[in-house]
């Protein structure tokens, strides 16, 4: 499957946090559009918002599921955004499977736990929970993917072209 | 010397983070307490859990000669914050020399590149950091500041 791999990229070890999922899913033989892996984040100091729109949005095109990456005290806005185009577009594209989301973020987990408050915004949680599901590690979600993938092979719509 | 190393202890992969630069320390010598670890002993899988312990951690700090702090998040983490807060009073009530280290990798607060350097931090962190101490962009430069008693 095609897999847009959405999150924040803020520190090194959210980066390193991707890098090994992504080493993952691609052993799993996904292909992935990686935001941090691309030409206008490796050259970051010259990025410009437009350019970085521009390309991840093709990304998120290109994909038939996203993977959500939810952690930190709120989920990043760029990842909320990214769900939020990804799910619309789903709306009319069979191929677009949903979104999965990953959370081990203790904090969101706590306010879930005291069953006061949200543990994730509630349109961004239900954005996601109305197509995939949220895990809280990597595991869960290559399992969820390998029951997309069969589905969307039955179907006759898995493209061969890669593009991450 | 006494060090506190503090940061996001909320994911795995930032304990992560933490638990490999206490690693570094102690092999330079250093006693190190991380606040997620518990203790002044790492822990079997020090990046497994958060045994974050209030009573450990504030002794820990009275003990401290340095508070090594990473500063990320949108804005500092609150239990980072509130560390700073309470070693900063100790800093100025006692007679011992102690100082304060921060960290700030953070790309929406410094930029790409750390272009914006520790300018963006918010003021009460950024001076209760800098009247003891130094702001780096990564532990490297950090830990060259440790080992020359620079910063």
């Amino acid at each position: 499957m095609r897999l847009y791999i959405a999150g924040p990229l803020f520190t090194p070890y959210h980066r390193a946090y991707h890098a090994e999922n992504v080493r993952r899913l691609r052993e799993a033989g996904h292909d992935c559009f990686v935001p941090q892996e691309q030409e206008h984040n490796a050259r970051q100091s010259k990025s410009v918002p437009e350019q970085v729109f521009q390309v991840d949005l093709a990304g998120v095109r290109w994909a038939n599921a996203l993977i959500a990456l939810l952690d930190d005290p709120d989920v990043s806005s760029g990842t909320s955004c990214e769900m939020g185009i990804f799910y619309e577009m789903a709306q009319h594209d069979p191929t677009k499977k949903g979104i999965l989301g990953l959370l081990t973020d203790e904090r969101p987990r706590k306010r879930n736990a005291s069953q006061v408050g949200e543990s994730l915004n509630f349109f961004t949680l239900g954005c996601l929970e109305k197509t995939g599901r949220v895990y809280d590690s990597i595991d869960g979600v290559l399992e969820h993917l390998a029951r997309w993938q069969q589905e969307l092979e039955s179907d006759g719509l898995l493209k061969a072209e890669s593009g991450g | 010397m006494k060090i506190v190393l503090t940061g996001i202890s909320a994911t795995p992969y930032a304990r992560e983070y933490i638990s490999n630069a206490a690693v570094t320390l102690r092999r330079s010598g250093h006693d190190v307490f991380v606040p997620h670890e518990g203790g002044w002993q790492p822990p079997d899988n020090p990046t497994e859990s958060n045994r974050f312990d209030f009573e450990a951690t504030y002794h820990a700090l009275h003990n401290a000669d340095l508070l090594v702090a990473v500063l990320d998040g949108y804005t500092v983490d609150d239990s980072v914050a509130a560390q700073i807060g309470a070693f900063h009073a100790l800093a100025r009530q006692g007679s011992r020399s102690r100082r304060i280290i921060g960290i700030l990798h953070d790309t929406r607060v410094a930029g790409w590149d750390w272009t914006g350097g520790d300018k963006a931090l918010a003021p009460q962190i950024r001076q209760s950091i800098l009247e003891f101490g130094s702001i780096y962009p990564n532990f490297n430069q950090a830990m060259a500041a440790i080992e020359t008693g620079e910063g």
